[in-house]
């Protein structure tokens, strides 16, 4: 697995924040945070 | 990826792609089983932060969230870059979205002051930073910022002195250690408390890490010389942050010298260069990360019942919300260091070696220690077996209780079998004392 998919996981997200939705920001921004961890651990 | 890297260490790869050939840099992210760490760090309290914010409904809510979530990918960003060019630029641009943060969605009246002091302390310490990168990277016979490059230079000792100086000065205002740290209290106090637990919980270890990967390796002659004075300013740092801890009245702010206590611990351990004294950094490092998310979220819960951090106006919580009242007793054993807790280890390991290096500084950071069992347990006197002021509470909501057992959970199974840090760490601080200071 490559790190860079560390650092892609959350920009994404915030990039899909800030261009894309206006609806579930808090829910979005939790499962990235989740799937963050998940990938950090795995 | 950590279990990953356990199986086989090669399974997690970097990348290594050229950036801008003309100064040498190259867009080069790797990772050891330290960084791995730290990665791990920084996803899980980024996580305790966005469940902070849960109850809360924020304005501009998707500016928030994005500069959160941009905030930990430079984070990141710092943990894995092996060019220093591309450290720097990770480093300065996780100062835009903090910065931003505490300005927009700060909580105390004097926001902008505060805020420009932050800013300032930091670029005033990364511009120092940025001049020792540039002079490091411009040494080889080719410009070259790759770490594994510059690991290898030979740097005459005035050099490396003003090097060491520079570097320090940028992570010694970061940690903060002493007498470097005028920005923090305040800084930690205004902010939004999920923001302020990504302060205190990851971007304080931006700067132990990099001692730990920068000033260690490349600076060898200077850290065997100097890191003395470095252990002194730190372990005086315990005593004085606790010192001022004990006589807050406001929780959070107290909390924030906690927190720089703590720091000043980790800070020291890292120059006696032996492997406790590492091991116990890195143990340290990832208990003060879940202490300093439980010990703001106990602040934040606490506000939410009468919008106060004032120690006098809490009282007996412990018979309206026993649930709270236990959770924070774990939060709060695990911050002193009782053992069974993630606390413990690191900070006896750091304490031996510290003892071994320098008797002063030992007592220094000792006496701090024992302060913090002074005015942690006095907090937890007052606001939850204090006298009963009659108002009704509710006990923390479902939200709350699972971030608050989740945190009990790791707290004791990190206080109970902490080996799987020291393993994943092993290599790497290995690594580092035999190529520069074990002969």
């Amino acid at each position: 697995m490559n790190i860079l998919i560390l650092l892609l996981i959350p920009f994404v997200t915030a990039a899909a924040l800030l261009i894309l939705s206006r609806k579930y920001t808090q829910t979005i921004a939790v499962v990235s945070s989740v799937v963050s961890v998940a990938v950090s651990a795995s | 990826m950590i279990a990953m890297y356990y199986q086989n260490p090669i399974t997690i790869t970097g990348i290594d792609l050229p950036w801008i050939p003309s100064m040498g840099t190259r867009f080069h992210l790797s990772s050891d089983g330290v960084s791995l760490l730290m990665a791990l760090i920084t996803n899980v309290v980024v996580m305790v932060s966005m469940y902070v914010t849960l109850s809360e409904n924020k304005a501009g809510q998707r500016q928030f969230y994005a500069l959160l979530l941009l905030m930990q990918t430079f984070i990141l960003g710092v943990f894995v870059a092996e060019d220093m060019f591309l450290y720097y630029i990770f480093w300065e641009l996780s100062l835009i979205p903090a910065y931003f943060l505490v300005l927009l969605w700060g909580e105390s009246p004097k926001i902008k002051p505060i805020t420009l002091r932050f800013f300032l302390f930091t670029l005033f310490g990364s511009l120092l930073m940025l001049i020792a990168i540039i002079t490091l990277g411009n040494m080889g016979e080719v410009g070259n910022y790759d770490l594994s490059i510059i690991e290898g230079l030979e740097i005459g000792i005035p050099t490396q002195l003003l090097l060491f100086v520079a570097f320090m000065v940028a992570f010694g205002i970061k940690s903060p250690i002493f007498p470097l740290h005028g920005w923090q209290a305040d800084t930690y106090e205004a902010a939004p408390t999920s923001v302020t637990i990504i302060l205190s919980g990851v971007m304080s270890k931006m700067a132990i890490y990099s001692i730990y990967k920068f000033v260690l390796p490349i600076l060898p002659d200077a850290v065997n010389q100097y890191g003395s004075y470095v252990v002194l300013a730190a372990t005086f740092g315990v005593f004085y942050a606790s010192l001022l801890a004990m006589v807050q009245t406001n929780i959070k702010r107290m909390f924030a010298y906690v927190s720089m206590a703590h720091m000043g611990i980790i800070a020291a351990g890292l120059f006696p260069l032996n492997s406790n004294g590492l091991h116990g950094v890195m143990l340290q490092i990832a208990a003060h990360a879940v202490n300093t998310c439980g010990l703001f979220l106990v602040a934040h819960s606490l506000y939410k019942l009468n919008g106060s951090y004032d120690m006098a106006s809490f009282g007996g919580l412990r018979q309206k919300m026993p649930l709270f009242a236990g959770a924070f007793l774990v939060i709060l054993f695990g911050a002193i260091g009782v053992p069974f807790t993630n606390g413990f280890i690191g900070e006896f390991l750091i304490l031996n070696s510290l003892y071994s290096y320098d008797v002063l500084s030992a007592i220094l950071a000792g006496s701090g220690v024992i302060l913090g069992a002074v005015y942690m347990l006095n907090l937890y006197k007052r606001v939850i077996l204090g006298t009963d002021n009659k108002t009704n509470y509710l006990d923390i909501n479902d939200v709350d209780k699972f971030l608050y057992l989740s945190l009990v959970f790791v707290i004791i199974i990190t206080g109970v079998y902490s080996s799987w840090i020291t393993k994943l760490c092993d290599a790497s601080i290995q690594t580092i004392l035999h190529s520069n200071y074990i002969q």
